[in-house]
């Protein structure tokens, strides 16, 4: 459901509650299901979750109103309050566990359409997270693609060493594309290293290059994965969402 | 300054915190988010997953980039208004200049009376000894200087990791003079220093290969904590007095 920002604004906040709970309704919806996906809630539970998550939005609407501070978006604020709602929700929910048996309606027909969607969702989030890495995030590509041994392209260069000049580039990429699987890895990010060092002015050497490279995979991986665990990624399946990614950017 | 708008009583960000983040990452200006934001999502995995998750559930929500960011666009402004004051600020300044100069080339700097208003000149009549004792204001300001931070003495002495590191210098609640040099051994790889005021501020942070580290710039008089950290994990919290 494509929305924009200007659909709540804060003069509806102070000025129209019934109008502003009428248009968080979309935020509600894009939460709800959001979990409902997530499997916090059952599809069936979504009017019931919708109802709960209205009627704590009204008793909190007083609190929303005088603390909000538009230092943020408001429509970005909402989806953190109805978050926090949905999740204050399941914790109730959780403590009235009951296992329902699988009936055949859950029973997945067409596993491989299922299996696309997951991947594709994975690749989403693996998408924003090299985002949330702001500037850095080049930096990290051309090391995710060094230590995949994923061919590097220009762009990718163009992008991490803006300090470097263009012949500099050019030899790194010919050296990358022409012995990338050849060399040690280590080799590999001697070469990125040099450049790396002076777009920002440092003395790293490869190693810790590399150690910085892994530890940010590690990391991406417990993200991915989440808390508790909802995914069971490795550094291979990084690699395939990783080089999906790259292949369609 | 760190911007407690965004942070929780428990140092994690709070909503926020996390929505600011939120909007950086989809109007792609991760790069003008304060430090003290991005520094912590970088080390705190927990926030990271909020802003993840938040990210996440926001996608399908298209922000529309032409809409002034009520922050970020905030932030971007004020450099402007700094350097506007710069202006004003030189302006007077060479103002002063002229005026002072006038007066040393007319003969009247003799004539100037000293400057009693920012500090008093007092004698001891048992030891003779001169004092100079600071206005209140700027003293109760000099004295917060050096206000520990309940936060940070926590840690300090904390053994972190069970490869724990060796601090040579400088010693916990040592006073030192600028350039500090901070030494250790025992760890091998590259740490991050970074030193902070008593109020919690990073106002410097550094990767270091070798096991010592030299500051760059002076410090004020006051009372820093300073930590070292590798791999997210934080290996040292000490702290140090420069008067």
């Amino acid at each position: 459901m494509p929305t924009t920002n200007d659909f709540l604004d804060i003069t509806l906040l102070h000025d129209d509650k019934d109008e502003f709970i009428l248009r968080c309704q979309r935020i509600i919806t894009i939460v709800v299901k959001h979990f409902i996906k997530k499997g916090l809630f059952l599809p069936e539970q979504y009017r019931d979750i919708t109802q709960s998550v209205n009627e704590e939005l009204i008793k909190r609407l007083p609190g929303i109103r005088s603390n909000f501070d538009n230092s943020v978006l408001l429509v970005t604020y909402m989806n953190a309050v109805v978050r926090n709602i949905c999740l204050r929700l399941f914790e109730q929910e959780r403590m009235n566990v009951v296992t329902i048996p699988l009936h055949d309606e859950y029973r997945l027909t067409e596993e491989g359409n299922f299996n696309s969607l997951i991947i594709r969702e994975e690749i989403n989030r693996l998408a924003i997270l090299l985002r949330m890495y702001g500037l850095q995030q080049y930096k990290l590509v051309v090391c995710l693609k060094t230590y995949y041994r994923i061919p590097v392209t220009m762009q990718d260069l163009d992008r991490c060493f803006s300090k470097c000049n263009q012949a500099e580039r050019a030899v790194l990429l010919e050296q990358c594309v022409a012995n990338y699987d050849k060399t040690p890895e280590i080799e590999n990010f001697q070469r990125l290293v040099r450049l790396l060092n002076i777009q920002e002015q440092k003395s790293t050497s490869a190693d810790s290059l590399r150690r910085w490279t892994n530890e940010h995979i590690h990391k991406i991986i417990v993200l991915l994965n989440g808390t508790p665990p909802r995914s069971a990624h490795t550094k291979e399946t990084i690699k395939i969402l990783f080089e999906q990614l790259t292949n369609e950017q | 300054m760190t911007d407690q708008r965004f942070f929780s009583g428990e140092h994690h960000l709070n909503d926020y915190g996390v929505s600011l983040y939120v909007d950086a990452v989809l109007l792609d200006r991760t790069g003008e988010l304060p430090p003290e934001i991005t520094d912590h999502v970088e080390q705190c995995t927990a926030c990271a997953a909020h802003v993840l998750e938040m990210c996440e559930i926001m996608q399908d929500v298209r922000l529309d980039r032409s809409v002034k960011h009520p922050f970020l666009d905030a932030a971007v402004k004020k450099p402007q208004r700094i350097v506007t004051m710069y202006r004003i600020a030189a302006v007077f300044l060479v103002g002063i200049f002229g005026g002072v100069l006038y007066y040393s080339l007319s003969d009247h700097k003799n004539n100037i009376a000293p400057d009693v208003a920012q500090h008093s000149l007092s004698v001891d009549s048992t030891t003779g000894d001169k004092t100079t004792t600071a206005p209140t204001s700027t003293g109760d300001q000099f004295a917060a200087n050096f206000t520990p931070s309940p936060n940070l003495d926590d840690l300090v002495q904390n053994e972190f990791r069970s490869e724990s590191i060796t601090i040579i210098s400088p010693e916990i609640g040592a006073t030192v003079s600028s350039p500090i040099t901070f030494r250790w051994k025992s760890y091998d790889g590259p740490v991050k220093i970074k030193i902070l005021s008593n109020k919690e501020v990073t106002l410097l942070t550094s990767i270091v290969e070798a096991n010592s580290f030299v500051t760059p710039k002076p410090f004020a008089p006051g009372l820093y904590y300073w930590k070292l950290e590798a791999n997210d994990e934080l290996l040292f919290v000490g702290k140090f007095f420069i008067k």
